[in-house]
């Protein structure tokens, strides 16, 4: 399995330095909402755009099973977020456990938007776009309930409370809930991923 | 059976691309899937190494149902040549010895020095001939159990055609490998495959070893009564049935997968 990884994450860093090095720089920035973005971006270029560009195929036609290829592309992923974000508390003056509460939310952000864009490109549809409607929808019904005045008059349950807020994967209302939908999308997206197949 | 594929079906947007796909491999043997341009070849083998999921029947491999696990000792070679942008030869060369365990380096360099592969260049790069023989060095120096070539020798020079054929023939003789090769040239498969089947609509029309298809076959001119054996196809002036009787003549393997292909139509165009 490591010799897997390791030619997977070669080729990653060989094919697509490029858009890396910008995204991983990008990804230092502190202000969360432009790092949201940035993930975002960093999300749809991995597997997500290969598959929507049929390149899929030639990974599979190596000893790669589907589930590798997710897997291991999910772990790349974790692998970019956790050293940008070592390197960016580092570099900001972060205390240890803030880098590692950090590190927590970003995983859960990226792990539900790696699954969305996933089920995106696995039901035929493209690698950015969804996620990214996705995204704003995410923080417009997140918002009901709290900053926004208006909203929260016209939408607030009769407790003030939002559970969508609790679940929603940029404000994590509730860390442990926000984990669980998060997996839970990633889960449904390595399902789809496997039945659905890859190749056009 | 190193591969058994029962009843295989694939659709993409409810159109039937194979339908009801049947076949056996033995070890060792040289299998060629024979057919038209969209038959169904590249479909097949591409449901084989688990690029497509089937959407019916079963395929064994190593007499086990399909699994990821199974991949390391199969080696492919897609039809298009596609190829990683970015990567060199040698990139290519440690990714594959990376994958294949029991990868053989000085075969790959027997290929590379012989051929004169540029390692340092990005195989994207490459002519299409050359990405071909590439391939062919790569999959033959995986040392996979069985090798899934599909076209080896298209986009080649006869020299080289002919070098790589004596290649893939060798690594089932010599290496006691299994290899499935698809193709339409039917004219360069009877030197080197040990059994086919003949696909086309979907459909594997025949299946058989080169030796007992020529052996249950004849070709007999159209003034000669066929009563005794299934009337197969047209080929030419005469007609391929399937017999036992001492009639006619034998068929050449290409005579076989015509008569099978073109069936009974005649096409007159005066």
């Amino acid at each position: 399995m490591l010799n897997k990884v390791e030619a997977y994450f070669t080729k990653e860093l060989k094919e697509k330095a490029g858009i890396l090095v910008v995204l991983t720089l990008l990804l230092l920035v502190p202000q969360y909402s432009w790092r949201l973005f940035f993930l975002l971006l960093l999300i749809a270029s991995l597997l997500p755009r290969d598959v929507h560009r049929g390149k899929i195929k030639l990974m599979v036609s190596l000893p790669f099973s589907k589930g590798d290829v997710f897997w291991i592309s999910y772990a790349f992923l974790i692998t970019i977020i956790v050293i940008t974000q070592i390197i960016g508390g580092a570099f900001f003056n972060i205390s240890l456990s803030g880098i590692g509460w950090d590190i927590l939310g970003t995983l859960i952000f990226s792990s539900a938007y790696f699954g969305i864009a996933m089920i995106s490109v696995s039901l035929g549809f493209g690698n950015f776009g969804i996620p990214f409607l996705v995204l704003i929808a995410d923080s417009f019904f997140g918002a009901i309930g709290n900053n926004w005045e208006f909203t929260y008059n016209l939408f607030r349950s009769p407790s003030g409370l939002n559970p969508y807020r609790m679940i929603s994967p940029i404000y994590q209302g509730n860390r442990f809930a926000a984990f669980v939908f998060a997996a839970a999308l990633l889960i449904t997206a390595y399902i789809l991923f496997e039945r659905k197949g890859t190749s056009k | 059976m190193i591969v058994k594929v029962e009843n295989l079906q694939k659709s993409f947007s409810g159109k039937f691309v194979l339908n009801g796909v049947s076949f056996d491999v033995k070890e060792g043997e040289m299998f060629a899937l024979i057919g038209p341009n969209g038959a169904g070849k590249t479909t097949t083998l591409r449901c084989l190494y688990g690029d497509l999921t089937p959407n019916g029947g079963k395929i064994e491999l190593f007499g086990k149902a399909f699994s990821s696990k199974s991949k390391e000792r199969i080696a492919v070679m897609n039809e298009e040549r596609e190829t990683f942008r970015r990567l060199t030869g040698g990139d290519y060369v440690k990714m594959w010895s990376l994958l294949y365990p029991k990868w053989n380096d000085k075969i790959f360099s027997n290929f590379a020095l012989h051929y004169k592969f540029d390692l340092e260049q990005r195989v994207e790069t490459y002519s299409i001939g050359m990405k071909t023989v590439f391939y062919v060095a790569l999959t033959v120096a995986s040392n996979a159990d069985v090798l899934i070539l599909d076209e080896p020798t298209q986009h080649l020079d006869p020299l080289i055609r002919n070098e790589i054929l004596k290649v893939i023939s060798n690594y089932t003789l010599e290496e006691k490998k299994t290899i499935i090769i698809s193709s339409h040239e039917i004219y360069e498969l009877e030197e080197i495959s040990t059994s086919f089947a003949i696909i086309k609509e979907g459909k594997v029309l025949y299946s058989d070893t080169v030796d007992d298809a020529k052996a249950s076959h004849r070709l007999i001119s159209r003034d000669e009564k066929a009563s005794q054996g299934e009337v197969i196809g047209l080929v030419g002036d005469d007609t391929l049935v399937k017999t036992d009787k001492d009639v006619g003549r034998f068929p050449k393997f290409e005579e076989i997968v015509l008569g099978y292909l073109g069936g009974r139509r005649e096409f007159i165009p005066f």
